[in-house]
């Protein structure tokens, strides 16, 4: 087992290795983060198979899904927070209601664990691509709280109201990391987060309830009550890494299963798109896209299909809003 | 004594965690055992700082602690799925050994020092080699001759990056006593990895040769050169993401052993090459420091986790023996090799701290040579332990006191001229 889990972690360095001194040599020949990796680990599935594969690769899930809620919950620093207007708020909570919205039509023809993680998934927008909107806070703040929201409803429905509170709990840990934050060097501050990270999201498998959102409570405590000088800048570094290894990690489970769902889902698009429309005007297009949430969750939920839904909506969504949206630059 | 009750608590929390529920698998076992290794390996590690002591005795003694030989806070099959990690840090710390050997401070040491450093080298085997033979006979170990000659070499080295750390704590500048030290360590090391490849290859099993260990040795070295040529090359043209490259060569390196190549050696000369033969030394040599205490806690701590606590106690007095004899025969081999009073006075307690190379050699060892690895492992763990708890501390004192008597020394010179 131990061999399968080297393997990967070194797969996944060279295929982040590779694509970083790609982009770095300003050779563009991936315009989508992230896709290579995903073909790879698609390719890879043919390769691999067995218990003992897809088991070895539960530390770098747990790890990377750890640092998806982290790297949310440390963007919600003080200032921003004090900018939120009470409107916001009405507006985060009406773009969270896609949630149940989806939930509503899913739950007919799914059992409860598929439904809730689909609504989900499909209804959190990329927390990176709002925050690429540079007029008007108002649409990145109530996206960023609906997430939040969505994040909760989802915990709420797949582990109860026990498993937000042992969220709450764990994310305590944070409190842990901000007095050495101001005393340790920088290695030693990494190290320092690694370890509670992997803390909060191992004990919160064993005591069943969402890593994300644990590892989001974490992030936002961090961010809160201290000005993070370490922690910020190690998501910054783990961050994309990770994200490549989830993508990754997506392709490795591979499986088509139906296709009636997978039409519905993306059918529901444009829906939502309606819908945030009638909130956010022209900036709803911001709100198209997957992000890294949406397939940390998927991944959460270990069923093949909804991975592969999510990962090939990840980049269909990716091509449509750029298309809509030209001009700008941006990286995931 | 914050770090000290923060590990105190995080212990008893691991404590309590094992109590209350049962991982769900063994993947989620392994990353609950490492979180509390990094944790609890971390804040030992800055505890032992505040003592003076290397962070490294802090990682060894979280190890120990929860090892699931101790108090089985741990279970062996998540520690024995993350052996891996201690396969590439091995790499990693090999080739920050090989960094350590820069050709200009050996030049400007001359000859001297190499003939202190044989002395010395020679002297100390003779003694360990000598007491660990007459122990190994007593247990009647099947093959106590290749036992003690392992056991004998691993006892001579002397780790150059606790010299350093040392010596910068201390805060005396540029003393004679401290760069002797230093060259002797570094000295040491070459020439213990050397005689470390060829006994391998010697004792290695059937079929081995010394035309064979020597075809080995130089492969390793060639393939070592071209590694560092690769580095160097890389640095020069990409130099993008370094710790994520550094990871990648340690991990096909590590690789190595399956075509005969010895990785170890490899590493150490891919280091000694970017150090001495390229530009980007010091840049290389800024990126491993960086990176070096997540690699040295998660090594240290890793292998000490799957140390038998029992038995080192067991062989406690022959671990305080070796010792003893290890500091008698340095200070032998100091008088035999050198004239200088100060540093035949005060050397051996420089000498006698034992090198977290020989841990990385003892793994090497264990897997080579199960059937006497276990004991050698043990034993050594043991002198690191014990040498690690009071040698810092001797050797700090013991370069001041040097330098003081040596600005003495010098003043009563110049008042006599």
């Amino acid at each position: 087992m131990k061999e399968y889990f080297a393997i990967i972690l070194f797969v996944v360095a060279v295929s982040f290795f590779s694509a970083r001194v790609v982009f770095e040599k300003k050779r563009g020949f991936f315009r989508f983060a992230g896709l290579e990796i995903y073909i790879l680990g698609v390719i890879l599935s043919f390769v691999f198979s067995g218990q003992d594969f897809f088991t070895s690769l539960c530390p770098l899930f747990i790890l990377a899904l750890a640092f998806a809620g982290f790297g949310f919950g440390i963007q919600f620093e003080k200032g921003i927070l004090k900018e939120i207007r009470a409107k916001s708020f009405l507006y985060g909570f009406l773009a969270s209601l896609n949630f149940f919205i989806l939930f509503f039509v899913l739950h007919f023809f799914y059992p409860m664990n598929i439904a809730i993680p689909l609504s989900a998934i499909f209804s959190i927008p990329s927390s990176s691509i709002l925050f690429s909107i540079k007029k008007g806070k108002r649409p990145v703040i109530a996206g960023e709280l609906s997430i939040v929201l969505i994040l909760i409803y989802y915990t709420v429905a797949m582990y109860g109201f026990k498993g937000v509170l042992l969220s709450v709990v764990f994310g305590l840990a944070g409190f842990l990391i901000i007095p050495f934050e101001r005393i340790l060097k920088k290695m030693e501050a990494y190290i320092l987060a690694l370890g509670f990270l992997l803390l909060v999201a191992s004990l919160s498998q064993m005591f069943n309830t969402s890593i994300i959102l644990s590892a989001f409570f974490m992030g936002f405590v961090v961010a809160f009550f201290s000005k993070p000088r370490y922690s910020s800048a190690m998501v910054g570094r783990i961050e994309q890494p990770l994200f490549l290894s989830l993508l990754f990690s997506s392709g490795l489970f591979f499986q088509l299963g139906s296709i009636v769902i997978f039409a519905f889902l993306i059918a529901y698009i444009p829906i939502r798109f309606l819908f945030t429309f009638l909130l956010f005007k022209r900036k709803s297009i911001f709100f198209i896209p997957i992000g890294a949430l949406g397939i940390a969750l998927s991944i959460e939920t270990k069923v093949p299909y909804i991975i592969t839904f999510t990962a090939i909506s990840y980049f269909i969504l990716l091509v449509v809003f750029e298309f809509i949206y030209r001009g700008e630059k941006w990286y995931t | 004594m914050v770090y000290l009750i923060l590990s105190a608590f995080f212990t008893f929390l691991l404590f309590l965690v094992r109590r209350v529920a049962v991982p769900p698998s063994v993947m989620v076992d392994i990353v609950l055992s490492l979180a509390f290794i990094v944790i609890i390996g971390f804040f030992l590690g800055k505890f032992f700082e505040l003592l003076q002591f290397p962070a490294i005795s802090g990682y060894l003694i979280a190890g120990l602690i929860l090892s699931p030989y101790s108090f089985g806070l741990m279970n062996f099959e998540p520690l024995n799925n993350l052996t891996f990690i201690t396969e590439i840090a091995l790499v990693f710390i090999a080739i920050q050994s090989g960094m350590e050997m820069k050709m200009s401070f050996l030049k400007k040491h001359g000859r001297g020092i190499i003939k202190l450093t044989l002395s010395i080298a020679c002297v100390t085997f003779i003694g360990v080699f000598t007491a660990s033979l007459l122990f190994f006979q007593r247990i009647s170990l099947e093959t106590p001759l290749k036992a003690a000659i392992l056991l004998g070499s691993l006892l001579i080295l002397k780790s150059p990056l606790s010299t350093i750390a040392v010596i910068k704590e201390s805060g005396v500048k540029k003393t004679e006593m401290g760069d002797t030290i230093l060259a002797i360590a570094i000295l040491k090391d070459i020439i213990v990895i050397l005689l470390f490849a060829m006994l391998i290859s010697l004792f290695g099993g059937e079929g081995s040769s010394i035309i064979l260990s020597i075809v080995e040795l130089i492969g390793s070295l060639a393939v070592g050169v071209i590694v560092g040529g690769l580095v160097a090359l890389y640095m020069r043209h990409v130099n993008v993401e370094m710790p994520v490259f550094i990871f990648i060569l340690a991990f096909l390196v590590s690789q190595f052993r399956f075509i005969h190549i010895d990785p170890l050696l490899v590493s150490i000369i891919t280091g000694f090459f970017i150090q001495n033969f390229t530009f980007a030394g010091e840049e290389f040599q800024k990126v491993l420091d960086n990176i070096s205490p997540a690699i040295y806690l998660l090594f240290f701590a890793l292998v000490h986790a799957l140390t038998d606590v029992h038995a080192i106690i067991k062989v406690m007095p022959i671990v305080l023996i070796l010792i003893g004899v290890k500091w008698l025969f340095t200070e032998l081999g100091l008088i035999i090799g050198t004239k200088d009073p100060i540093i035949k006075k005060f050397g051996s307690v420089g000498l006698i701290n034992q090198s977290g190379l020989s841990l990385v050699l003892v793994l090497i060892i264990e897997s080579t040579f199960p059937e006497i690895g276990g004991i050698i492992k043990v034993i050594t763990i043991g002198v690191i332990i014990v040498t690690d708890l009071f040698a810092p501390a001797m050797f700090k004192h013991a370069l001041v006191k040097a330098a003081k008597e040596r600005k003495r020394s010098r003043g009563k010179t110049s008042s006599a001229s």
